[in-house]
């Protein structure tokens, strides 16, 4: 078998992965809809209400970030006992999630002290950096 | 598009439905208790412990094998 054909397999292996996991991830991706602000947080709560919506936009990303670098996590952990990342791979990605969930930390503290608007912009930044992290932990799975 | 590029490209679709999955049940407990009636403060303190202890979880996996 050749490269190339080694690669169309591969790439046949990882499709059939791929839809396997799409079909009973739909219900996961749901959740992401969820809403986990019930209570207006104190900060929006003097807001009018055009300005609440972007107030509880920020504080939703805020607790769904979190969330979703615990899971990052998760996948660190059981991929390391799994002896899918080496010790290194598996401190480096560590190590950019902490960082990740410092930038949140920061993100929050701007929220609190009621700069939702900024927070908002913060946690933009964050999804796209969460986005890069996502596409490193492809990247060392499939070393 | 090279065929290796299509294969980074599914990888990281694969990746972006494993996160979502992992971190699905998580959300899940979140918009549980914010729907029992807890301020958003503690809901959002309570991502954060989410978050850190599995920081934690992580990191003792990583030092497993030294000791």
């Amino acid at each position: 078998m050749n490269h190339r054909q080694t690669l169309h397999l591969l790439i046949w292996y990882i499709t059939l992965n791929a839809i396997t996991v799409a079909l009973q991830s739909c219900a996961f991706f749901q959740s992401y809809d969820e809403p986990v602000v019930v209570v207006d947080p104190v900060v929006c709560q003097p807001l009018p209400d055009a300005a609440k919506v972007t107030c509880r936009t920020a504080a939703d990303g805020l607790t769904k970030g979190y969330a979703t670098l615990a899971g990052f996590n998760g996948q660190i952990k059981r991929k390391k006992a799994a002896g899918i990342y080496t010790r290194e791979q598996a401190q480096a990605l560590l190590d950019k999630s902490i960082a990740a969930r410092k930038d949140l930390d920061k993100a929050r503290d701007v929220f609190q002290q009621g700069d939702y608007a900024k927070t908002l912009s913060q946690t933009g930044l964050l999804d796209l950096a969460i986005g890069a992290l996502e596409k490193e932990l492809a990247k060392e799975a499939s070393r | 598009m090279s065929t290796a590029a299509i294969a980074a490209g599914l990888l990281e679709i694969l990746q972006l439905l494993e996160t979502a999955k992992d971190a699905a049940p998580l959300i899940k407990e979140l918009a549980a208790k914010a729907r029992s009636g807890a301020t958003f403060e503690e809901v959002l303190e309570t991502a954060r412990n989410m978050a850190v202890t599995s920081e934690a979880d992580a990191q003792a996996e990583i030092n497993r094998e030294n000791q």
